[in-house]
């Protein structure tokens, strides 16, 4: 679903992602994990072309972004190959929850309103929100704006959907609550998840799979299992020595 | 002093007469200086080449310069240049020269209230499959809008005030009455009472519907609170 | 879309400016015709709408009528009479003094109607009518204190208020240097010095002495003019533009009727009538 071929990205001379290539299957849910700083961020925003990518391809879901070769109406198809969900959040201030939802809809995929509507008081229902319809984001607690953040991701009903640190900026007791949506995604749906994230006991039991970055690098790949009870690299093993007690 | 307040009360309805003018170029004004004010900002905030440096010329020099010196440069100085201007008249070089020098200005509260809107907006409307402009129009202008509104509201009344120099080149407005009929009669401080108290009436009525129309858009679209 | 803004606005500015040029001025026209190169002599039949710019604020020369809401006074009646001997559509237009010339050399206006000087420098860049009346002036004071200037000399360390851009600045400026006597010279935009005389913030103003006075009278200003004579006499005439077949003809046609004016007594009566004495004798 998802091809990453020497993807870089720099800044001037500060080159944030070296080399990175990557491949992530249909349904595959993809934690990524490493210290702050390191490209975790970037490397997600680029497969959403928030950020263009210095060099390289990606390649989502058939279509193909080369580097520097793509006018902006190839940007913003494809860019509706992924959805985004950033850690704060960042729901449409002048926009009710249920406007949040139906206005990508409306507006990118020209759905009526009225079945907009309906579908949004659907995933309303399975982000546990429905009487929150009318109210306006900054009504919601951290936990609830992010809920409807995702809600709005799945209105697109894109194949792809990038999490980045969706639970970073929130108080712990939110922190559940959000996760659990996000793991009934990847449980019902036949989504393809790439998340970043520093909480590794999600990561180890929603991910199929586990990319661990540093300096701008994959530094090591493997299955939750195998990654967290036996990493064979030693940046690897010095990071979950410090993260998980 | 030989005040007549007599005098006062009964020319105030003539005077009153040509609020009407100075309503007209201020209203007339505004109407174009917000649809300029946005051309420019657009221009000023995508940076479009060449123009963009146009319009940072324009607005330096419009700042720079009193209202009163480039109305008497757009009225009197430009038919020198070219006969074609001749034909303008004093009321089309005042809206000219109110809409040039306040849009000048209304340009950097327009800039300063997209500015107040988070990146994090403009990317969630990209990241959602919105093009720039259905972002512009759905998410960034009606929350700039809301920041604008009290500043531009300030705008109109400064328009409202500065109207009064319209007079010097010949349009016959509040300040144009007051004047003649000071000069006629020798009761300036009678006229120029009644012009005062137009204005402020004028300028009072405008605060209140301001407040009014702020108070309905915080009603129906939400107050500036940080997310996080 | 930024060009589909700049495409609107311009139209929106250029519908806007057609809409009131057509409907309020008709002024451009006889300049277009001239420029179009027709040599065929200008008739009075030519001559459209005369556009005179006059700024209400000079009683009595000309002043705002409270109960008809338009200028009034001599030198109204005076364009109503060359209008009417002419039949010619003469349109008084209310201009700020501060713009008068710039209104004239800009050819908003024909001609002005505010009772201008005659002065060689102005003829160097105006051609004049014959002259219809004289106003020199004199220095007004507040009243019993006629006796504070009774000559030039009189004037050392006062301070003196007049209309700035008119030839009473400049003649102030000459007492100055002919008398070698030093005073202080306050500009004004326009005549209302004479209030500022009765109120102490000047203790003159030199200024046309029957608009000092009538001024004077409507505010109870109690002004008087004072002792010292006239600098020179001041005729005043009609100033047209120079190099102008319109202007020209304007001219001819203003001082053929002032002059008939002259001899039939109409002048005299109208200056009786407006101005309160005969100052056409001098002419």
């Amino acid at each position: 679903m998802i091809r990453v071929e020497n993807l870089s990205k720099s800044y001037g001379k500060h080159s944030v992602l070296k080399d990175i290539s990557l491949e992530i299957g249909a349904g595959e849910t993809v934690a990524v994990i490493g210290p702050s700083g390191t490209g975790k961020s970037t490397l997600l925003r680029c497969l959403n072309l928030l950020e263009m990518p210095s060099e390289g391809r990606i390649t989502i879901d058939g279509m193909r972004a080369e580097a520097g070769r793509l006018t902006q109406k190839e940007i913003y198809e494809f860019r509706r190959k992924s959805t985004m969900i950033f850690q704060d959040f960042c729901l449409f201030q002048n926009k009710t929850v249920l406007e949040n939802i139906t206005l990508a809809m409306q507006v990118v995929q020209k759905t009526d309103k009225a079945q907009a509507e309906k579908e949004a008081e659907e995933i309303l229902e399975q982000i546990g929100l429905p009487e929150k319809r009318n109210q306006y984001p900054w009504t919601l607690s951290g936990g609830q704006q992010q809920r409807v953040a995702i809600g709005r991701a799945m209105a697109l009903k894109s194949k792809v959907m990038l999490f980045d640190e969706p639970t970073s900026a929130l108080d712990p007791c939110l922190v559940g609550e959000v996760l659990s949506v996000i793991k009934t995604i990847t449980q019902k749906h036949n989504t393809t998840i790439v998340i970043v994230t520093h909480e590794m006991r999600f990561a180890r039991d929603a991910a199929d799979r586990i990319i661990y970055m540093d300096e701008g690098r994959i530094v090591e790949e493997a299955v939750p299992e195998e990654f967290f009870t036996s990493p064979k690299e030693e940046r690897t093993k010095e990071f979950l020595q410090y993260y998980v007690k | 002093m030989r005040f007549s307040f007599e005098y006062a009360v009964s020319h105030l309805p003539l005077i009153l007469k040509y609020a009407g003018m100075s309503m007209n170029i201020a209203v007339v004004s505004m109407f174009f200086t917000v649809i300029f004010s946005l051309a420019i900002t657009v221009v000023r905030y995508y940076k479009v080449k060449i123009l963009h440096q146009i319009v940072n010329v324009y607005i330096d020099i419009f700042r720079g310069t009193p209202l009163l010196v480039q109305l008497f440069f757009i009225y009197f100085g430009l038919p020198q240049i070219s006969p074609v201007f001749v034909s303008m008249t004093g009321y089309q070089a005042a809206i000219i020269g109110m809409t040039l020098n306040t849009a000048a200005y209304m340009t950097e509260d327009m800039r300063g209230a997209l500015e107040s809107v988070p990146k994090g907006q403009i990317e969630a409307g990209l990241s959602v499959g919105m093009t720039n402009l259905q972002v512009m129009r759905h998410i960034i202008v009606p929350q700039a809008a809301r920041v604008a509104l009290p500043v531009m509201g300030n705008e109109f009344i400064s328009l409202v005030k500065n109207s009064s120099m319209a007079f010097t080149i010949g349009v016959r407005d509040i300040m144009a009455e007051a004047t003649l009929l000071g000069n006629s009669s020798a009761k300036f401080f009678e006229c120029y009472l009644d012009a005062f108290i137009i204005y402020f009436v004028i300028s009072k009525l405008i605060t209140i519907l301001q407040k009014y129309l702020e108070k309905r858009l915080n009603l129906t679209g939400g107050s500036h609170h940080d997310p996080r | 879309m930024k060009k589909l803004f700049c495409v609107l606005l311009t139209g929106a500015m250029v519908l806007s400016l057609a809409a009131c040029g057509g409907s309020t001025e008709d002024s451009g026209t006889e300049e277009q015709k001239k420029e179009a190169g027709e040599e065929t002599a200008l008739s009075k039949e030519d001559l459209g709408t005369i556009h005179v710019g006059i700024d209400g604020a000079y009683p009595p020369y000309c002043f705002l009528n409270d109960e008809t809401d338009e200028t009034d006074g001599f030198e109204v009646a005076m364009m109503k009479e060359i209008a009417e001997r002419n039949g010619l559509d003469i349109q008084c237009d209310v201009t700020a003094w501060d713009g008068m010339f710039s209104a004239l050399d800009a050819g908003r206006i024909d001609t002005v109607a505010e009772s201008i000087t005659i002065t060689d420098e102005r003829k160097e860049d105006y051609i004049f009518s014959t002259s219809y009346i004289e106003a020199s002036n004199r220095f007004i004071v507040r009243e019993g204190e006629e006796g504070t200037i009774t000559s030039f000399e009189d004037l050392a360390g006062k301070k003196i208020g007049v209309a700035s851009g008119q030839e009473a600045y400049s003649q102030l400026e000459e007492i100055k240097q002919e008398y070698k006597v030093e005073f202080e010279i306050i500009p004004y935009d326009s005549s209302t010095n004479a209030y500022d005389v009765s109120i102490g913030r000047l203790d003159a103003s030199y200024m046309n002495p029957i608009a000092a006075l009538s001024t004077s009278d409507a505010g109870e200003m109690k002004l008087a003019v004072a002792e010292c004579p006239a600098y020179v006499a001041d005729y005043c005439g009609y100033a047209f533009v120079k190099n102008s077949d319109r202007a020209e003809l304007l001219e001819q046609i203003f001082s053929e009727t002032i002059e008939e004016m002259h001899q039939d007594g109409t002048l005299k009566e109208l200056c009786e009538k407006w101005l309160g004495a005969d100052v056409s004798t001098g002419v």
